[in-house]
C-alpha cells in the first residue's frame, strides 16, 4: 500500500532552488534512505514534508489523501498543524525541551494534543522508553544525558504521537562517532516493527543495510532512485559514482 | 536624571503648565508642602526608562531561544501558544532572571535620582536631617537601609536563579 506520495514538489529560497521537481513514493513499512552531498536539498525536502517549510508547488499525498498541493491554503496555521501530524521528525541537533524530565519531554505533546487519559500516555511513553532502551535515565534531565540518549529519547518523543511516517535529519551527524551505534540500533529496531521511515544520512553503510529504497540527491534534483544494490553495487548516473567512491574512500 | 528633568520641567518650559507644582498645591493640606505631583513626575520617569530597559531584556531573551525548540514544538502539532507557554516560557524566564537582577537593584539606586527634583526619598531626607542637626550618620543609615535592601532583592533573586538551575538550555 502506498503510504506517502509526492508529487513535483518545488522549493527556492528567494531565487536559489533548492528543489528542483522532486518526485517519489513510499510503500507502507518500507524505509527510504536519502543520501547526498551537502547542500543538495535533502534536509529541505523533509523539512518541506513536514511542513516547517512551505514548498511552492507540488503535492504531497499521505493514505490517499491529499494534504498540500503548496497553495496559500495550506499556510492556516490550523491545517498546518494537522499536516504535520501525519509525520514525526527527528532532528539533527535533537531538540529535546531541557526543562521537562526525559518521560516529560514524551508525555508532553500527547498530554497537551487530549491523546487519551494520563495513565495511558504515560504507559505508552514508558514502553517508548522501554523501546529505546533508557529505562534508568526516565526522569533525567537532557543536560545529564550523552548525545546519544538524548537522540534516542527525540525518537521515543516522534513515536509518542505515532506518525504514518518517521523521519530522520541526519540524526547521528551531531554525535561522536562511538554513540552513533546506539542511535542506528534503534532506527533498526524500529524498520523491525514496520515504522515507515525516511532517513537522511550521511551513514553509507547503516543505509545501505537498513533502507529498502535509496534516493541520490544532488542539486535540488533525484539523481537517482533504487534499491541499496543498484545504487551502491550498480550506480549509473556519474555524480553518483564519484560520491560513492568519496564516502567509501574516506572511511 | 535628564529624563526626570524633561517631563519636570519640559511641561513648564514649553506649554507654561504647572501640572506638576499644581497637583503638589492640591495634595497640600497646612503648612507641609506635598510631593504628589512630583513623584508622579518621578514614577512616569521611571516607568518609561525601565519599560524600555526591561522590555529589551525580554525580547532578548526570547529571540536568544533557538529555533530548534519552536520546530520541536511544530512537529509535535503543537499550536503556537501552547510552544510558548509550555517549552518557550520557562527557558526565558530563566535566562532573563541574571540581567533583570541587575537592572532591578540598579533601579533600586536609581531612585536616589528623584532627590533632584525634591521629592522626599531616602537620600534626600536623610541629607535634610544631617543638614538640621549637623550630623553625618544619617547619611550613613541612608546606606544601610540600601544595602540591607539590595541584599535581600540579591538574595531572593538569587534563589530563583537556583530554582531554575535544574536544567540547561
Amino acid at each position: 500500500m502506498v503510504i506517502l506520495e509526492v508529487k513535483n514538489i518545488k522549493k527556492s529560497f528567494g531565487k536559489t532552488e533548492v528543489l528542483k521537481d522532486i518526485s517519489f513514493s513510499l510503500e507502507k513499512g518500507e524505509v527510504l534512505a536519502i543520501i547526498g552531498s551537502s547542500g543538495s536539498g535533502k534536509t529541505t525536502l523533509l523539512r518541506c514534508l513536514n511542513f516547517l517549510e512551505n514548498h511552492d508547488s507540488g503535492d504531497i499525498i499521505v493514505n490517499g489523501k491529499l494534504l498540500s498541493d503548496g497553495g496559500e491554503g495550506d499556510l492556516k496555521e490550523e491545517k498546518l498543524r494537522e499536516n504535520r501530524l501525519h509525520f514525526g521528525l527527528v532532528f539533527q541537533q535533537f531538540n529535546l525541551f531541557p526543562q521537562y524530565t526525559v518521560l516529560q519531554n514524551i508525555t508532553l505533546a500527547p498530554t497537551l494534543l487530549k491523546k487519551g487519559s494520563a495513565e495511558e500516555i504515560e504507559k505508552n511513553a514508558l514502553k517508548l522508553i522501554d523501546k529505546v532502551d533508557l529505562n534508568e535515565k526516565r526522569d533525567f534531565y537532557p543536560h545529564e544525558l550523552s548525545g546519544g540518549q538524548q537522540q534516542r529519547v527525540a525518537i521515543a518523543r516522534a513515536l509518542a504521537l505515532d506518525p504514518e511516517i518517521l523521519c530522520f535529519d541526519e540524526p547521528t551527524s551531531a554525535l561522536d562517532p562511538e554513540l552513533t551505534g546506539e542511535v542506528l540500533k534503534v532506527i533498526r529496531e524500529l524498520k523491525g516493527s514496520d515504522n515507515t521511515m525516511i532517513i537522511v544520512t550521511h551513514e553509507m553503510n547503516f543505509a545501505k543495510n537498513v533502507a529498502d529504497k535509496i534516493i541520490f540527491m544532488a542539486d535540488g534534483i533525484i539523481e537517482e532512485m533504487g534499491t541499496p544494490e543498484e545504487i551502491f553495487n550498480n550506480p549509473k548516473s556519474e555524480k553518483l559514482k564519484v560520491f560513492i567512491e568519496k564516502a567509501f574512500s574516506e572511511k | 536624571m535628564l529624563q526626570i528633568f524633561i517631563i519636570y520641567y519640559v511641561p513648564s518650559l514649553i506649554f507654561g503648565s504647572t501640572i506638576w507644582r499644581d497637583i503638589n498645591l492640591y495634595f497640600t493640606t497646612g503648612d507641609t508642602l506635598s510631593y504628589t505631583g512630583s513623584i508622579i513626575a518621578v514614577l512616569i520617569a521611571f516607568v518609561i526608562n525601565y519599560a524600555c530597559y526591561f522590555s529589551e531584556i525580554y525580547r532578548g531573551g526570547i529571540e536568544s531561544i533557538s529555533k530548534g525548540q519552536y520546530e520541536a514544538g511544530y512537529v509535535l502539532g503543537l499550536t503556537k501558544s501552547q510552544i510558548f507557554k509550555k517549552i518557550i516560557l520557562k527557558q526565558v524566564v530563566k535566562r532573563i532572571v541574571p540581567p533583570m537582577s541587575n537592572e532591578i537593584i540598579t533601579l533600586i539606586k536609581d531612585t536616589a535620582l528623584a532627590n533632584c527634583i525634591m521629592v522626599g526619598e531616602i537620600i534626600y531626607k536623610a541629607n535634610t536631617l544631617a543638614a538640621e542637626e549637623q550630623l553625618i550618620w544619617p547619611l550613613f543609615f541612608a546606606g544601610v537601609f540600601y544595602l540591607i535592601f539590595v541584599g535581600i532583592l540579591t538574595i531572593v533573586l538569587g534563589k530563583i536563579e537556583k530554582k531554575l538551575s535544574y536544567f540547561r538550555s
